[in-house]
């Protein structure tokens, strides 16, 4: 593999030595996915690669994919080495997340309306009520299409034999697409070497996918709906995400004082008045979205959508409510939730997850609070997140009270070590830990999986917390081989495209005319012969 | 009626214009075909070079990779095809007048021709992607600095006009290499990016992408200003002003493209793409056509005279 990758992992410490490594096999031997990828970046040797990578943070400053740390713009860090997935790793990701978000989408429509899982005895009572996602106003809410779940964001890991398993749900407004996008774009421009030869599903179509979803969530009567992006504006940190979907759908984005609402209408203030909107893809917290029915200091949100909502005049998507299903209680509930609604057994398996409602469980995890992971119910983005073997002794301290307080809020994990995968830090590939969001977009007919999503990684040794906040950063991830690759225009006829007529050309420099000229210039201007004409 | 301009002026920057919106939109067209190609699997970009080149009404062997392609596209210096052929073209042209254009331009022009090479050289080893760039920003200049500081008098007409009927060649050129009938969606993304009016067409459109709707917004859009329709407006409205005075009086190029830009505007949505093939070569053999009219009546001159010696009469 050259000298690039020499020593790979020799200094790997704790954890780190346990987890699955993406790109080398135990025997130190490279995946065959990576063998192309790896010898082109070997070939390229370790001064390259290093001004490769700084012209992938140059080209992210100047598109502006940046994010706010301490109030610095500060580019998100997109590693030069892609992770790669076989078609048929790949594959089994896919059919575990559509399987899921099916079950999930199952699960809301059921407990807000009957509750038949409850009543059956699946998921108790008390943990659907007390979930701090479940929202009483979502009761009798059904969407026109019946899709409350249009993206989800399924975050998978692999434990320490390779296996796939499925960390939580996010089915709120889960953030972070458009970095795949950004990414697969700055690799293309900054190391097309690597791409030559491979056949890697195409991500381009995201944005067609997500448009197309939100038009057949539209309400029924509507012919040629309106879609905008409701973002709750410029100074959130996924503004720019929230700008790039609105520009690739060709939709407005909107704040919550561009909208308006008359009676069960909901309409845009635009330079020709209001204008009716169908469709409101919402970057904003169920809490935020709506004064009225939630808190009423909120000023990023629109006063009645909800209700427009309950009249079947607007679809908010995602729908209102969905946090119930990826409360991290209720997590522990979707592998039984797959066999009630589907009949089915889970492709992805959970990871083993202690109920602290419990009064033994609780007990036993709090004694072995220095060797687990402990999060809070509805928490995200690395917030809300102890992880045992790094905390101090005052943390774990205050972990303890508070779990004491609200065990309802808590869940804990065992912890695994992330799988890892070659990363360049300082001048040298490093074994770094790391995760993958795949997105899920269902239109109501069927789920479709973006091929890679999202790789993040920690950039600290050992760390297993992959947020930008925390010094995150990421990697294109790519789906080799399989699938849909080369839809570009195919020729009309077996025969390549006809050839266009050449084309006009001005009229051609006169030689002739072109040497008498200088000649002139040389009898008038003999000694400045090389000088300008 | 604006001051008469020398035949020989007019011709000159009649294509510095043409010469400049073809760098610019050949480079559009490289940095999207090469980079959609990459971005989508295409593994060895066959099928794109083969479009590229038809595009460009090159000869294909049909050997010629998408890197072979676009590097020939792109350094080229004796194809007025090629980036570096095209603006060694426009500098030429722009040089022989500079008189009559702004200083800024000609400047410009000239150290933007003459950085090419040292920009193509940074690019040899991570691909084109910062050269497409420097080129797409440097005509963008040049057309602003004509924008902003030209008086609207004749040369900036025949300007005008030379970078209308480039335009619109262009477009019918990107399109007669679409099937129409069965093209993916990727297709047309391919299409409207190469000729940037991808994020104009997604706003009108609410990012519905379909073959009937691009083919319309791309053919005659009268608000996206690199629309046939729109460049050949504009390009009418350009030779009337060039014409003011002599109202009345048949222009051959003024009824060609009066008459280019009414079958566009005239045909009904439904009847577009009916025949598409015939249409845009009817397209695009009327720029050349009203390019060559341009020339008899404009630019006509005589070749240099070059007196000869007599045989045997006194001399």
């Amino acid at each position: 593999m050259g000298d690039l990758f020499e020593g790979y992992g020799e200094t790997a410490r704790g954890l780190t030595v346990a987890a699955f490594d993406e790109m080398v096999d135990r025997e130190g031997t490279a995946r065959a996915q990576y063998a192309a990828v790896a010898s082109s970046l070997a070939e390229m040797g370790p001064e390259d690669v290093s001004a490769r990578a700084s012209r992938v943070a140059r080209a992210f400053m100047d598109q502006g994919v940046t994010f706010d740390l301490d109030g610095e713009e500060r580019p998100f860090p997109l590693d030069v080495l892609p992770r790669i997935f076989t078609a048929a790793e790949w594959s089994r990701v896919a059919e575990g997340v559509a399987q899921r978000v099916r079950a999930l989408e199952l699960f809301l429509a059921d407990v807000y309306g009957s509750a038949r899982i409850v009543s059956d005895g699946v998921v108790p009572h008390e943990v659907v009520t007390s979930s701090p996602g479940f929202v009483r106003a979502a009761y009798g809410l059904t969407p026109p299409n019946n899709v409350r779940i249009h993206v989800a964001g399924i975050d998978v890991i692999r434990d320490e034999d390779g296996e796939f398993r499925v960390l939580e749900d996010n089915l709120r407004s889960p953030s972070g697409v458009s970095y795949v996008l950004a990414n697969r774009t700055a690799m293309a421009r900054v190391l097309p070497e690597l791409f030559w030869g491979q056949p890697i599903q195409m991500v381009t179509d995201y944005p067609a996918r997500l448009i197309n979803a939100l038009r057949r969530a539209a309400p029924a009567s509507v012919q040629e709906p309106t879609v905008v992006v409701l973002t709750p504006g410029v100074h959130n940190s996924a503004f720019y995400e929230h700008a790039l979907l609105a520009r690739l759908m060709g939709v407005h984005l909107v704040e919550g004082r561009d909208l308006v609402c008359h009676g069960t209408d909901v309409f845009l203030r635009t330079t020709e008045g209001e204008v009716p909107v169908h469709v409101i893809y919402r970057r904003i917290d169920d809490d935020y979205l709506d004064p009225l029915q939630f808190r009423p200091g909120s000023l990023v949100g629109c006063p009645g959508i909800v209700n427009a909502a309950r009249a079947g005049r607007v679809t908010i998507a995602n729908a209102v409510g969905n946090g119930v299903a990826d409360d991290k209680l209720v997590y522990t509930y979707v592998p039984a939730m797959i066999r009630y609604y589907l009949g089915e057994d889970p492709i992805l398996r959970n990871v083993e997850t202690m109920h602290l409602v419990d009064d033994t469980a609780r007990k036993e995890a709090l004694e072995r609070r220095d060797e687990l992971v402990f999060k809070r119910v509805d928490g995200s983005g690395g917030k809300g997140l102890v992880i045992g073997p790094v905390a101090s002794g005052a943390e774990l301290d205050e972990l303890m009270l508070d779990v004491e307080a609200e065990p309802r809020q808590w869940i804990a994990q065992r912890v695994v070590a992330l799988s890892t995968s070659p990363t360049w830090v300082d001048h040298s590939m490093v074994r770094r830990h790391v995760d993958l969001r795949p997105f899920a977009v269902n239109d109501g007919e069927d789920i479709w999986v973006l091929p890679g999503g999202l790789t993040r990684v920690a950039l600290r040794e050992g760390g297993l917390v992959v947020n930008s906040s925390q010094g995150g950063g990421s990697k294109d991830t790519w789906v080799v081989g399989g699938g849909v690759t080369v839809p570009v225009l195919p020729p009309r006829q077996p025969v390549p495209p006809q050839a266009g007529p050449p084309m006009d050309s001005g009229p051609q420099v006169d030689t002739e005319h072109g040497v008498q000229q200088q000649q002139q210039q040389q009898q008038q201007q003999p000694r400045a012969s090389g000088g300008p004409a | 009626m604006t001051q008469a301009l020398l035949s020989r002026v007019a011709e000159s920057i009649f294509w510095v214009g043409r010469y400049v919106e073809r760098a610019e939109g050949t480079a559009r067209i490289l940095d999207v075909s090469l980079y959609q190609a990459l971005e989508q699997g295409d593994i060895d970009g066959a099928h794109a070079a083969r479009r590229l080149l038809a595009v460009m009404g090159l000869p294909d062997s049909g050997t010629e990779t998408l890197w072979q392609a676009t590097q020939r596209l792109a350094t080229n210096p004796t194809s007025r095809s090629s980036i570096a052929g095209a603006l060694a073209a426009a500098r030429e042209n722009t040089r022989a007048v500079r008189h009559v254009v702004p200083v800024e331009f000609w400047e410009h022009i000239n150290a933007t021709w003459a950085a090419l090479p040292v920009q193509w050289a940074a690019s040899a080893r991570a691909g084109p992607a910062a050269f497409l760039s420097y080129v797409k920003t440097q005509c963008a200049s040049m057309m602003g600095l004509a924008d902003t500081m030209m008086s609207r008098d004749q040369t900036w007409l025949f300007f005008t006009l030379g970078r209308c009927l480039e335009r619109t060649d262009v477009v019918a050129r990107q399109l007669a290499t679409v099937a129409f009938d069965e093209v993916y969606e990727s297709g047309l993304v391919i299409l409207l990016r190469s000729c940037g009016g991808y994020e104009p067409y997604l706003r009108l459109s609410q990012g519905v992408v379909e073959p009937g709707r691009v083919l319309d917004f791309l053919l005659r859009d009268r608000l996206f200003p690199r629309s046939a329709f729109a460049s050949l407006t504009l390009a009418e409205d350009c030779l009337d002003q060039i014409n003011a005075g002599r109202e009345g009086a048949w222009d051959d190029a003024r009824g060609l493209v009066g008459l280019a830009r009414a079958e566009l505007e005239y045909s009904a949505p439904a009847t577009l793409a009916r025949g598409l093939d015939t249409r845009l070569e009817r397209l695009q053999a009327s720029i050349s056509a009203v390019s060559d009219a341009v020339t008899r009546r404009y630019f006509a001159q005589d070749l240099p005279v070059q007196w000869r010696q007599g045989g045997g009469g006194g001399g």
